[in-house]
Order: structure tokens, then sequence, then C-alpha cells
């Protein structure tokens, strides 16, 4: 930090606050105007959050399982599929019909495709939450992967074709290890969009899926910002991991593909 | 006696034509030069042999065995490329050792093989390199041992020591020449560098608008006036002011 | 065999949801289905096309958007400009990543809090004098959109800054810029005839992406966007949770012209980054 000129702390600065705002937000049970810092600090919010609340942690279990699983299918698929397109000819266009889904914001997308969740049954439910966010989490992935198959992996991969090698050997031997940190990557990214997702879970989900998201956003309209502070803590936390991962995870990409 | 035979090989893509009604023969046992300049389709040529692509009329035959049709696992035709490609997460004898592994064998009979190639390839003790470890002329010959490791009825090399500076490529040459009187290698040898093509082959061809001429000898290679041989000569011989005079 | 069927699978989770809600949208746009379906009819669409606030909304947003992108380009590449050196340091690289943790729920919650009505910055321009009470100072839900703005604007600086970071080092302008002071050219003409261009070339497909995602935007114009006009996706969202029937074929009217302005601009991303690529 000795090392930064002004400038470079004061943009630290401003990237830090938002965490260090919704900290001492959580960590007080009053801060009115005109106040610059809250009186007193106190656990209080963040017990009946955490400990006081069986619901919060069910919500909280519940979101993990549909992020890990949404992370999970799409990395799988979304893999796959961006092998299958990379190599073919007009490889530009297919990757470019994924930016379709990817563009549409959630919450219009949910709306479009309401009547058929509805006809389907699937509406207010876990799965058909699960459903519309792998509408988008698979082809982002797809996007994601693109670019990880280059003419070095073909070529990798034709090398073990003339060894005798068949492509299930291919992939597990030469592709699935070389591509580790995009596969960890596809899942963080996929698991974050659902974590963070509040257009399907209000729209399709019709606020029965509950997530930390929808209880977040529960309590803004409460206005009650202190436990708001505290849930929205719990939120950014998989992300600050998956942050550290991710930034690690690119650093390795570059090393492995670096001669 | 066993040879590689194309007949009549035409191929292209979206009614652009890279190789026209292309033929020859290799006996085994022999180095197929191949000089062309960039774009002219000795790589596609490569690939066709390989089995990565598929011509559009001809046949390429193995000892009198049509193989046009065969898939690259099954052809035991290995491809070098300029840019030795290794496998980033293996170590070198892990590297080497890869196509045994296809083929099941015993991990004692792979070291032992491993390590007789390693002694071969001159890379005795950096079996356990990484690949990011090794210089660029080590990769290529860990790329070689690898390939040859298999014993491949042919193998294909596209500028395989393009990437080198100009002595570690001069003993590349050497190493290559080395090892294909050793184990009567049969290959085919793209490069554009005449030099090269005159120290490594034992026939020679250039590659001119997709159609390929063969030269069975060295001098009616050197005289071809697509080989670029004369202004090699001219070159030279503008900095040899007498006959004493050497370099 | 199985690459071939998963091609066919790619192109329907690309293109049948999309074009299946795009459908059902029309058709009750034009009053063929839904609940108060009258038969064909094209009042809906005279409605919205006719409608001040309708089209003001559809405006609202695309000006936002535009403005956002450009201005949160314009602060990434100044601050490039001063603080390039510093930029590549860890400590910071790593730091300009935090925000991105954030989504647009939370950061729009925070600048609600800050920016509110006897929120902090408030009570900061209240100690230092320049405002008299708390109500002087009010930029949520506000006429000018400026807490919406705020927000978007925090959301896309860090994305923005960490991307010319990297067309700056792709494209070695630091050398480039040598070269200009080397041919006697000053800092500024280095900086605006040289960088500038490099990376308005290199990153305009970005800003076009990110000003789609943009013009979606939901959360944060919920939390913090004015009552009328709204920007579309809660306008959109609004019209079709009410318990007014006839509010829903217009919904839906907008969600015909939305996706058609999302499919005109992936049209022109998927052009210009296809000529790029070739």
């Amino acid at each position: 930090m000795k090392s930064l000129k002004l400038g470079g702390i004061v943009i630290l600065i401003l990237c830090v606050f938002p965490l260090l705002y919704l900290t001492v937000l959580s960590l007080t049970t009053e801060w009115i105007f005109p106040e610059l810092l809250p009186r007193a600090l106190t656990g209080f919010h963040w017990n009946f959050f955490l400990a006081g609340n069986q619901s919060i942690l069910m919500t909280l279990l519940n979101g993990v399982l549909l992020s890990s699983l949404v992370g999970i299918i799409s990395m799988i698929t979304g893999f796959w599929l961006s092998y299958v397109i990379s190599f073919q000819s007009n490889r530009r266009s297919w990757i470019n019909l994924a930016y379709l889904p990817y563009s549409f914001a959630p919450v219009i997308y949910a709306f479009l495709l309401q009547f058929y969740f509805l006809k389907a049954g699937i509406s207010g439910t876990w799965s058909g939450v699960f459903l519309a966010q792998l509408l988008i989490t698979v082809p982002f992935v797809v996007i994601l992967c693109a670019h990880h198959w280059t003419t070095e992996m073909k070529h990798l991969m034709e090398c073990v074709y003339s060894m005798g090698g068949s492509e299930c050997y291919a992939f597990s031997k030469v592709v699935l290890p070389m591509s580790r940190p995009v596969l960890l990557l596809s899942f963080a990214q996929s698991f974050l969009f659902s974590w963070f997702d509040f257009g399907f879970v209000s729209v399709i989900g019709v606020g029965k899926t509950k997530t930390l998201m929808l209880l977040l956003y529960q309590y803004i309209q409460e206005a009650n910002p202190y436990i708001a502070a505290c849930s929205a803590l719990v939120i950014i936390l998989p992300a600050a991991i998956f942050l550290i991962i991710n930034s690690k995870l690119i650093s390795r990409m570059n090393v492995l593909t670096q001669d | 006696m066993s040879k590689l035979n194309c007949a009549k090989i035409s191929f292209g893509y979206d009614h652009k034509m890279i190789l026209t009604d292309l033929s020859f023969e290799l006996p085994f046992g022999k180095t197929l030069a191949i000089l062309g300049q960039s774009g002219c389709g000795k790589s596609t040529l490569l690939r066709l042999l390989g089995g990565f692509l598929k011509p559009s009329v001809g046949q390429v035959s193995v000892s009198d065995l049509d193989i046009t049709s065969v898939l690259p696992e099954h052809r035991e035709i290995i491809s070098l490329l300029q840019t030795p490609l290794l496998f980033p997460h293996y170590n070198v004898f892990d590297n080497i050792g890869f196509g045994l592994k296809i083929r099941k064998l015993a991990p004692d009979a792979i070291k032992s093989k491993v390590d007789d190639m390693l002694l071969l390839v001159g890379l005795e003790g950096l079996g356990a390199r990484m690949s990011n470890e090794i210089s660029g002329g080590q990769k290529q010959r860990v790329a070689f041992a690898r390939a040859l490791i298999l014993s491949p009825k042919i193998l294909l090399l596209d500028e395989p020591f393009g990437s080198l500076d100009a002595g570690t490529r001069i003993k590349m040459q050497g190493f290559f020449n080395d090892i294909k009187t050793r184990i009567n290698m049969t290959a085919v040898f793209v490069t554009h560098d005449l030099k090269e093509a005159l120290t490594i082959g034992d026939l020679w061809g250039i590659m001119k608008n997709g159609q390929l001429t063969i030269f069975k000898d060295s001098v009616s290679f050197l005289k071809h006036q697509d080989s670029g041989g004369a202004s090699e000569i001219k070159f030279w011989s503008q900095y040899i002011q007498s006959p004493n005079e050497t370099i | 065999m199985f690459s071939k069927f998963s091609l066919y699978f790619y192109l329907i989770l690309c293109l049948f949801p999309i074009t299946a809600g795009f459908i059902y949208a029309f058709l009750y746009s034009l009053g063929l289905i839904g609940a108060m379906n009258t038969g064909f009819t094209l009042n809906h669409w005279k409605d919205v096309l006719g409608s001040k606030e309708l089209l003001s909304s559809f405006a609202l947003t695309i000006l936002i958007s535009v403005m956002v992108v450009l201005a949160s380009w314009w602060m990434a590449v100044t601050i490039l400009r001063y603080y390039a050196k510093e930029l590549t340091k860890t400590i910071l690289k790593n730091g300009l990543l935090i925000p991105l943790t954030l989504p647009m729920l939370i950061g729009a919650f925070i600048v609600m809090q800050i920016f509110r009505s006897g929120g902090l910055f408030a009570s900061l321009l209240y100690k230092i004098g320049l405002i008299s009470s708390a109500q002087s100072l009010e930029w949520v839900n506000d006429y000018w959109h400026i807490g919406l703005g705020i927000c978007l604007i925090l959301f896309t600086l860090p994305y923005f800054i960490i991307l010319v970071l990297q067309k700056y080092d792709k494209h070695k302008i630091p050398e480039l810029l040598e070269i200009n002071t080397s041919m006697g050219g000053t800092k500024s003409i280095g900086w605006y005839r040289i960088a500038m261009p490099i990376l308005w070339i290199e990153t305009k497909l970005s800003m076009l992406l990110y000003g789609i995602f943009l013009f979606g935007t939901y959360e944060a114009a919920l939390l913090l966007g004015r009552q009328n006009p709204r920007l579309v996706s809660v306008l959109i969202a609004q019209k079709l949770r009410k318990f007014d029937l006839q509010t829903i074929p217009q919904a839906y009217v907008l969600s015909i012209i939305y996706t058609l302005l999302i499919v005109v601009f992936i049209y022109l991303f998927s052009r210009k980054s296809y000529h790029e690529v070739s």
C-alpha cells in the first residue's frame, strides 16, 4: 500500500468501501442522519440472522444446492458444446448464437417464458428455476470455453490419434487435465450467476423458491437495512472465495498455455 | 518392396483446389524431402497422409493396402509439427511413454523403452523435467522420441526445425540423419530450406500449385528452376573471388 | 452422430426459448391469445407506439445505457492515462476485482443507503456545511436518475478499467507512446492520436455488449429509478404483474420491441466481431 500513489490509494479505497460500508451497517442497530458513523456496534442482527432463524439456514442451503447443480450441469454441457462448435467451419457464427440468450435481461426472458413454465407445471418450483437458469448459464459457458479450443489443442488431440489413441482417450488423458482451469472458471461463473439471480427466481420461481437474493430484496422492501446488510455479506461470501480462486485460475491458465 | 503410394490425389475447399492429381511413391527406409513455398499445399499433403483430411479423389496406400479411409489412430503414421507440441501437464518421461500407455504396455516395459529412447535422442537424465523446463531443441527431440518409440511405419515432418536457431537447426539435422540410418526410418519431410532438403533427403520433391515433381537424384533437383538452387549458387559465388579463396 | 445431435441441441437451446417466448408475446399483443383476447387487434400496438410514457421509457433506457457506457469508458481511459503504472500493481489489480463480486441488487442497495435523503452522503455534506437538512439531498428515485447513474457507473467502471488495461498491455501502447515522443510528439498528441483511438477500436465491441446488458438492467432500476418514466425492464415487469389485464398485452408489445432491439444489437455485434476476427 505504501508503494501506491495517492490516486491509487483512492481507487483502492473506493473498491473496498462497499464491503466496509456493508460490514459497519450490519454491525449496528441505528445509523441515522447526520451521523457519519453509527453510535455503537453490536452483533445483534448477526445473531438473529445466523443463529436465531432456521428458515434462513434452509434458504442458504437451498441456494447452495441450486447454484451448485446449475454450475455442474452448465460446466459439463457448455464445455462439451463449445468443443463441438469450435471445430465447425463457421465457428464464429456458432459462438455468436450463444450471445443471444446471454444478452437477455433475465427478468424479461423469464416473463417471455413464464407461460410455458406454467403450462409445464414447473412455475413456482425449484426445477423450473433450475431449468430457467440453465438457459442462460449454458450459452455463457460456451462463450467462456470457446477460446480454449485453440489450434494447439486440436493438434495435441491429433497427436494422440496418430499414436493410436481414441477421441475418448484424448479427452480423458489430455484435454480434461489441460482444461481444469477453464472448467473451474466455468463452474464458478455459472454458480455465481445462479447465486446472484433475482429475475428468474422472482418470476419463474414466483417467490416460492427461496434464495438469499429474494430474502435480501424482502429486507430492503421492509426498510430493514441492517439485516439486509447481513444477508448481503453472506451473499457476497462465495463470490469473494471464487474471486480468489478465479484470479489464481486465470494465471494458471496463462502458464499452461505458455511454452 | 514395401512403399508408400499416393495415386492421383486431389483435394480442395469450396471450389478452390489445393492439390491436383498428385502422385508419388516412397520406398520404405527412404526420406522424401519436399520443398515448396508457403501456401503451396505441403501441409495439406501431410494432413492427408496422416488421415486428418480425406482426398476428394485418389488413393493412399501403404504396402499395397489402401488406407484412404482408415482413421488416423489405425494408420501407424505419426506427424511432427514445426512447433513441438508436448503435453504440458506431463513431464518428458510421460510425454515419450504416452503412446506406449495407449497400447497398455506394462510399466516396467514402458520404463525400459523410454530410458532407451532418452539415450537415443540424447536426453538421458531429463525425464523428470516438465515441458516448460527444456529448450526448443530438446522439445523437438522429445517430440521425435515420442513418435519413434512407437515404431511408426511412416513419419511425417512439417518443417520440424523451422522454429529453431541456425546452430540448433544444424545439430537437429545431424540428429535426424543419425536416427534415420539407425532405425531405417521412412519419412516425408517438408521444408522451405533448400540446404535442409539436400541434407536430409534421399528423394526430393518440389511442390508448386498443388502439383508435386519428384527427383531421384540431388543434381537434377538442384538444377530445377523452382528449387532455388541456381540463385543460391549465384548468391554465394559473388563472395568467392578466386578458386583459392576459402571462407 | 453424437456431435450432430449436440449441434442440434445447441441450436435449440439458443434459439427455441427466445423464439417460443417471442411467438407467445406476439400472439398475445395481437389479441389472439390470453385472458382478455378479443380476436385480432392492433389496438395494443397503437396504444404503445402512440404512448408518450412507453416510448419515453425506451428512450430513457437507451440514453442511460449509452451515457453510462461512454462516461465509464472515458473515466477508465483517463484513470489509465494517469495511473497506468499504479494499475499494474497487484494490490490494485486485485482491488479492482472486489466490486465485481457485488451483484447489482446489493450495489443498488448500497447506493440507495448512501445517496438517499438522510443517507451517508447527506450526512457528509451536512457536516461540511453544504446542506442544511436531510431533505436537501435526494438522489434516489430522483428526477435526473442520479443515484441510478452513479450505481451503474460504479458497476461498469472497474470492469472497463480492467478491460482497457488489458488492451493497453496487449497492444504495447507504452512503447508506441515512446515512439511518438522520439518523433517529437507531445504527451497529449500521443494520448489522443495513438492511445485513445487504439483503445476505442479495441474496446467498442465490449462496450456494445455491456450497453446491451445495461439496457436490460432491472434490480438497480427497481430500487433507484424514478416512477415515471421507468426503465424498460421495470416497466415491463410492473405491467405484467399488475392486476389490470389491459396492461398485459402492452407489456408484451414492449417485450417484443425489446427482443427485436436485442436481436439487432447482437446481429451488429456478430458482424463486427466476425470481421475483426477475420
